[in-house]
Order: C-alpha cells, then structure tokens, then sequence
C-alpha cells in the first residue's frame, strides 16, 4: 500500500509537471500554430539560469526563480523575433525546422556556457524533506510542484476563458485569417505567445530540476513526455491536455514502478504510439483538426 | 510566400502534363525524366570522389572524415527520399541506422558478416514497415512526433538490452566487413566499400527518380487531395519512400559499425538527427545532389573550423535557421521567380515548402545566365 501511495504521490507530481509543459505547448501552438521543438531546451536553460543565478549572483532561492521566469520569457520573445517572424508566412514543415535549429543553439549555448557537469539546483522546501502518508514518504518538493501547477494551470484558465487575451488567442486557434480580419494583432499575439510559453517551460524546468540533477537533457524527455501527454488530450483544449497529463505521470510512475523498471520512461512514447495507432484525433478532442 | 499551397499545385499540374503528353502519342516529345543521364552523372561523381581523394585526402583523419561523409551520404540519400521526395517529417533515419548498426553486430557473432548485414538490413525493412504501416494515419507533425518517440524509446532499448546491445548500448569489437576473400582492414579498404555503398545508394534513387514513383510521390506531398483524385494510392506511396530510405540508413548504420568496430547509442544520437536535416535543407531538397553536398558540408566544415570546434553545435543550428530564412525564399526564390516570370510561368517550389538548397540555387543561376544570353 505504501508503494502503492508513493507511486501514485509522484505520478501525480510528475503529470503536473508535465500538464505545465503540455500549457506551455498548448499556448504557443494555439496562439501560432506552432508545435515548438526547443520547448525542452527551454525548460534545460530554465533551471540552469536558476542554478546560475543561486550559485554565481548569490540571489535568494525564490528571486533566483523569479529571475529566470523573467530572462525565459525574454528568450521565448527574442526567439519569436529570429525564428518564428521571418519565417511565419513559410510552411509549418519549414518553422518546425526552424525551431530544431533554435534548440540545438539553445543547448549548446548552455553546454558552453555552463559545462556539461551535472548541477544541484536548491529549492524552498528542500530537498530531502518528506511527509508521510499512509506509510509513504512524500517529498515536500512534490507536493509543492502539484500545488504550484494547480495555481499555474488555474491561472491559465482564466487567462484563457476569461480575458481578452484569451478569447484572442482562441479566435486564433479557431480560424487565423478571420481573426486578423477581425483586427486581432497577429504578430503581437505570436510576440506574448512566445514569450510565455517559454517562461512556462523555464517554471517546468526549476520544479523538476531538484527532483535530480540539472544537465543539458533536463527537458528533452520530458518535451517528449508533453507531447505525448498533448497528443492524448487531443491537442485542443487545456482540460483535455491536464487530464492527459495526469494519465500519462499515473501510467510511467504505476506501470514503470511495478512492471517494466529499466522501461519506465519509454511508457509515455508508447502510450502515445499507441493514441495514434488507435486514434490519431487524441481522446479528447473537441475539433476536427485538419491542420494537424 | 502566402498561400503556399498555389504553386504546389501549380507543380503537381506541370508534373503530370508531359505523362499525358506522351500517351497522346507525341513519341518523339519524351518527358524530362526519360531523358535524364544519372549514369553519366553518377560517373563523374565518382571520377570527382576519386580525384580529390588522390590530390586532397592524405592522412588518416582526413581519410577517416572522407569515409564518414561517404557513410552520411548513404543515410541523407535515405533521408531524401523520406523527407525531400515524400515529404514525411522523420526522426526515425538515426534510429534506423542505430537499428542497423546493433542488428549487423548482433548477428555478425552468429554468422559471416555479409550475411549479418543482408540479416540485418531486411529486419530493418520489416521494422520500417511496420512503423509506416502503423502510423499509416498520422501527417505532418504528428509523424515527426511519433518517429521522434521511435528515436527515444529505440536508445532506452539499445541501453537497457543487454543481450542484444551490451552493457549501456556499448557494443565493441564489431568484425570487419568480409566478402569472399576480400576483408575490409584499412582506412582505404573502407573506402572503396562505401564508395560502392553511395553509387549503389545513387543508382537507386536515380532509378526512383526517373520511375512515375517519384513524380507521383511529389503529387502526394504537394497536393495530396489531387493526387488522390488522380488515383495515386497516396499513404502506400510515403510508406513504400518510408521502408526505403530507412534500409538506406540500415545500410550507412551498418557500414558504420563494421567500420569502426565500436558503437554506443550515442553515436546516432539527436544530434545527428539535426545533423541529417541541416544536410538535407542546406544541399536543397530539389534532387539527390542536394543531401551529397550537404553531407560533405557537414563533415568538411567543421575541420576547417577547429577553433571554433566548442561552437560546432551552436553553428549548425543557428546556420539552420539562416538557410531556412535566406536561401529558399530569399536568394533563390528571387532567382527562380525571375526566371519562371521572364518565361511566363507559375513559380515552381522544389522539396517539401519549398527549399531549393545551394544546387538548387547554382542550378537556377545558371539556367538564367543561359536563358538571358540567347
């Protein structure tokens, strides 16, 4: 039973991360179209400008992740200004491309600029703090992660459901040209987008950073994960990507803990696989999406 | 460009009319891709490959990136058929030369090597196949994101298997390529092997490229509702590119295990997925030379930038970027415009949105030079 509890406990944490992850996607893909492949590198440079604002600027642990929210946000938008605007009129195959070629910058940058020496990053909570339920050991930092993204992701549906920007970003979603003829600023839109979706991934990567180590492959699975994740709650709508989440962290903590261990992090792929064998809408879709 | 989708069908259009052309009887009017001379071509490659080995290629580091190149060049030639004639997003072309490597030193403990890889590349095919099969229904992203999960959940086997892969994918001691008598030692015994593998590799798709094959595979990428009213069987089409260019990676993974006698998941690895597509978007995607210059850039540059060699990595992805934004769009776009304008005709793209690549580039500014001297 205590197993079964701590099993649960990080499956939960772990699909909280990775709805974080999926919002973040879900933003930008739904402000742009874009589906953006540096989305994991985002996360890696995340938790490294934390750990490097702790150990080399010597700011308080929450100012430190604040500071990389900020400077995340900023590279999310400058990243919209190099990539993503020359090449908004070019075919999606063409801006995918595009951003392949920013995550390879991104993590060699961070490769140059801080080593490939695996790093510790600190947190509020600690990191070896636990509390017990039913007999199993639960890291405050999980819980954290679960409380954090549950404000995150609240907060994301109201930005969503009840703002301007989100009925924009919705109308963009829905038809792009009927939009720009409506006068919804489309390029402003991609600008904020960007923006913050990276800062969304730069938070994925410091809840998850202290979980293990910091090292340049932080975000790829997990990217990878969030795909998955999106991918079964259908690509469309927050509700179903939190749920796919969910689902996702339950299956490769639950399965992976119990039956396939050296396995566990290829579960979410064939979880996936599998969605689109079976059912390449998702579970939850809403819309049909030809543009998939 | 807006609407990306008008001189794509525009192309499917030019595409089929010399078909019709020829079966109303016009005999002496051969289509284009009848009157292609790939041999002569694929001949004067291979002069071009000799020559510079014997004035250039001294020392065993710069016989050794040759090779690579060559080996590369198998894997991109894949990768063209997949991604440039088929237009399918793929991940999966390191997989699948990972798949090759591990099958071939696998099954090269068993049996003699020759066999080990023949073995090796038709478990490839049938692997290939079954991915394509399975993800017969997915398009765009949604395959690049599926063939990535391939990629992702093949290095956690190669990893974890010990029986099969080694202790954490590491396999070394791979037997050298033997066929009858002849066992490939030296850097230049490999040498000739792989010249062979990239002219066989060539005389493929150059066979592809003048079959109704690739012109209907064009149609399904550019234009696939009219393609399929055209009655191309458009999803067995980008299975059957599928299965073949992933037996050209099979071939190039293989080679490479026999050749360097060690492998590790790493070796093909996501960076040399990036690696692939930097090949292929920079040599251009509008013919089979393309991923060839790619290839050679890929391998060749880096050498000639040993200083910088910590920003290897950085360059290539910022120079992806850049040739996504200057060369298909800006520079050659410009040239082919003007061109197709002068003569009166709608704008062709070459390769999947578009990217016509350096040759495609030299290519157009020479048919200018052509058409505006007489």
């Amino acid at each position: 039973m205590a197993r079964f509890v701590a099993l649960f406990a990080s499956g939960i944490s772990f699909g909280a991360i990775v709805a974080i992850v999926a919002a973040g996607f879900l933003v930008l893909y739904k402000a742009t179209g874009v589906v953006n492949f540096a989305h994991g590198d985002l996360m890696t440079a995340g938790a490294f400008v934390a750990v490097w604002s702790i150990d080399s600027l010597h700011l308080p642990i929450l100012a430190a992740y604040a500071l990389a929210l900020v400077v995340l946000w900023g590279v999310g938008m400058l990243m919209e200004r190099l990539v993503y605007a020359p090449l908004r009129h070019r075919s999606m195959m063409v801006i995918v491309i595009g951003t392949l070629g920013a995550a390879t910058v991104i993590r060699y940058t961070l490769a140059v600029w801080q080593g490939s020496t695996p790093l510790q990053l600190q947190t509020p909570v600690g990191t070896d703090s636990v509390w017990h339920l039913l007999g199993a050991a639960i890291s405050y930092q999980r819980t954290m992660i679960v409380i954090v993204a549950a404000v995150v992701l609240g907060f994301l549906y109201f930005l969503f459901y009840g703002t301007s920007f989100g009925r924009q970003v919705r109308a963009l979603a829905t038809d792009r040209e009927t939009a720009q003829l409506q006068g919804i600023r489309v390029r402003r839109m991609a600008f904020i987008a960007f923006g913050l979706s990276a800062a969304l991934a730069a938070l994925a990567g410091i809840l998850i950073a202290p979980l293990s180590s910091v090292d340049l492959t932080l975000g790829f699975n997990v990217m990878l994960t969030a795909f998955a994740a999106a991918i079964l709650g259908g690509f469309g709508n927050l509700t179903g990507v939190i749920v796919g989440s969910l689902i996702i962290g339950l299956v490769q903590q639950l399965v992976g803990g119990y039956v396939f261990l050296a396995y566990s992090s290829a579960l979410p792929f064939v979880v996936m696989l599998l969605i689109m064998v079976l059912r390449p809408t998702g579970l939850f879709s809403e819309e049909a999406r030809a543009r998939l | 460009m807006p609407g990306s989708e008008q001189p794509a069908t525009a192309g499917a259009q030019t595409l089929w009319r010399p078909t019709l052309l020829a079966r109303r009887g016009h005999k002496d009017v051969l289509p284009d891709v009848y009157r292609r001379h790939d041999y002569s071509s694929i001949s004067i490659f291979v002069v071009i490959v000799l020559a510079v080995r014997t004035l250039f290629v001294s020392g065993l580091s710069a016989q050794d990136s040759y090779n690579l190149w060559l080996i590369y060049a198998i894997a991109a030639l894949g990768f063209y058929l997949v991604f440039g004639v088929a237009g399918r997003f793929a991940f999966s072309q390191t997989f699948m030369m990972a798949l090759g490597a591990y099958l071939a030193a696998w099954l090269s403990k068993s049996v003699p090597v020759w066999q080990a890889m023949l073995y090796s590349l038709a478990i490839s095919a049938v692997v290939a196949l079954i991915l394509a099969v399975l993800l017969i229904r997915t398009n765009e992203f949604y395959f690049g994101i599926a063939t990535l999960a391939i990629a992702g959940i093949g290095t956690l086997v190669f990893q974890n298997w010990t029986a099969f892969a080694g202790p954490s994918g590491l396999v070394y001691n791979i037997p050298s390529i033997e066929i009858g008598g002849f066992v490939a030692e030296t850097e230049t015994d490999f040498f000739w092997v792989m010249l062979v593998g990239v002219v066989v590799a060539l005389l493929v798709v150059s066979l592809i490229e003048r079959s109704p094959l690739r012109r209907e595979a064009i149609a399904a990428r550019d234009a696939p509702m009219v393609a399929r009213t055209l009655g191309i069987p458009v999803a067995w089409i980008q299975v059957i590119m599928f299965v073949l260019g992933s037996v050209f990676a099979a071939v190039a993974g293989s080679l490479y295990a026999q050749w360097q006698g060690v492998i590790s998941p790493d070796t093909f690895g996501i960076d040399l997925s990036i690696g692939i597509f930097l090949m292929a978007i920079l040599g251009g995607l509008g013919s089979m030379w393309g991923v060839i210059i790619g290839a050679a850039f890929y391998v060749f540059i880096p050498q000639y930038l040993q200083s910088f060699s910590q920003y290897q990595n950085i360059i290539y992805g910022g120079l992806l970027v850049v040739i996504l934004i200057l060369l298909p769009e800006g520079l050659v776009g410009i040239a082919a415009r003007v061109r197709d304008a002068r003569r009166g005709r709608a704008h062709l793209t070459t390769g999947p949105g578009g990217n016509g690549g350096v040759l495609h580039w030299l290519a157009e500014a020479v048919s200018h030079a052509r058409s505006s001297r007489s």
